[in-house]
């Protein structure tokens, strides 16, 4: 009772309309505060993040440790990168990894487990380099990354945890795989449009 | 198990939270948000989304899975087709013809191999791809955009297997026939101008 309670309490404040004012910077809110948003808010690292999650789950436990580490070692290369260099235009290689690990989503083709951990890698340096804070310098700059890998991190573990929760039934073993079709799907349609613009 | 419910609940509630508006130019919103809803304002592109969810949900294992990926995926191909300007002759028709086809073959309980299926379900969702695509060159958040229309896809799609699901009892086989049926005659009605 007191948990059907909990989980009406939180279905109701999902539902209440709210205004969210995201911004970088966002008064009010600290630089930590500010990273950790970022990739929630660029659209392109939501999206690579979201299908790098859902390719951990979908893994299975036994590959969750070998893939989370190195992917956040490669993270935390990527923002090293961002702290040290100017933007570098890394666009066209976020939709390129989204697109792939989409596919793999979709397709999970039998592949060697250290070819998949690749694409993971690809996808935290790729989002780590360009989460750059050109405008920051010192240690709001400092803080606004770190909070930047921490938000890529979360988002990852929360789509691996769904993932694996939704690999215990069968229709949700499909519910992945369709996922991940859409996440491919949506990164070709963006790649078209930036070749078109080119 | 209730965790997990609770949990996919409240997941599948987020869909329906209200907008956010985030950013100056509201693009990151205002893209999903236009993306979402092009493929719901299209009656057309509604009737055939359903009718690929049906007939997948009406062909059972493995098509139940597959015609939801392979559509978005071909979709996605034609998509950029149309934003690169690559002309594909009778959009419009194509898209109705989708509708009468897939809702016949539920109407008429036509059993194709997975890969007939298959087929037919990835040409057509070329000409609704296309039509999608052309609309992405002017949409504020591209990404955005492309994510929202191939969400709104996904859901009309599992509005077709949730309905088609009902093949499971006797009626219910009927009335999926009869949801084919009409999705058939609506897609007629396309075709010809009458709806």
């Amino acid at each position: 009772m007191i948990r059907f309670s909990l989980s009406l309490v939180a279905l109701i404040l999902l539902v209440i309309p709210r205004v969210t004012l995201a911004h970088t910077p966002v008064s009010g809110t600290d630089s930590f505060y500010n990273g950790l948003l970022h990739p929630v808010f660029v659209s392109a690292h939501l999206l690579l993040l979201l299908a790098a999650g859902l390719f951990v789950g979908q893994q299975g436990r036994a590959y969750n440790k070998e893939a989370l580490i190195p992917f956040i070692a490669a993270s935390a290369l990527g923002l090293m990168i961002a702290w040290f260099s100017p933007r570098l235009d890394v666009f066209f290689l976020l939709l390129a990894s989204t697109i792939t690990i989409g596919l793999l989503i979709a397709l999970k083709p039998k592949l060697a487990w250290q070819f998949k951990v690749v694409f993971l890698v690809m996808a935290g340096v790729f989002v780590g380099v360009d989460s750059t804070q050109e405008a920051l310098s010192g240690l709001a700059k400092i803080t606004v990354l770190l909070g930047n890998g921490v938000g890529m991190i979360a988002l990852v573990l929360f789509a691996a945890i769904v993932a694996s929760f939704l690999k215990k039934a069968a229709w949700g073993k499909v519910a992945i795989r369709v996922m991940g079709s859409w996440i491919a799907a949506s990164g070709l349609l963006v790649l078209a449009l930036s070749f078109a613009n080119q | 198990m209730k965790l997990f419910r609770t949990l996919v609940t409240g997941l599948l509630l987020m869909t329906f939270a209200s907008a956010a508006s985030a950013h100056e130019s509201a693009g990151l919103t205002g893209g999903f948000i236009s993306g979402f809803f092009h493929p719901i304002l299209g009656w057309d592109h509604v009737a055939a989304m359903v009718a690929v969810g049906l007939w997948g949900a009406f062909l059972g294992s493995p098509a139940i899975w597959v015609l939801p990926i392979v559509f978005p995926l071909v979709m996605a191909f034609g998509g950029a087709l149309g934003v690169m300007g690559v002309p594909v002759p009778a959009v419009e028709t194509g898209i109705a013809l989708s509708a009468v086809v897939i809702g016949a073959m539920v109407a008429f309980a036509i059993r194709s191999p997975i890969w007939v299926a298959a087929v037919i379900v990835g040409a057509f969702a070329i000409f609704h791809g296309h039509a999608h695509g052309t609309e992405l060159p002017s949409a504020a958040n591209p990404l955005s955009y492309s994510v929202g229309f191939v969400f709104a896809t996904g859901l009309l799609h599992i509005a077709g297997i949730a309905f088609g699901l009902l093949v499971r009892w006797p009626v219910g086989k009927y009335a999926v026939q009869a949801g084919g049926g009409f999705i058939a005659l609506a897609g007629f009605g396309f075709l010809t101008g009458v709806v």
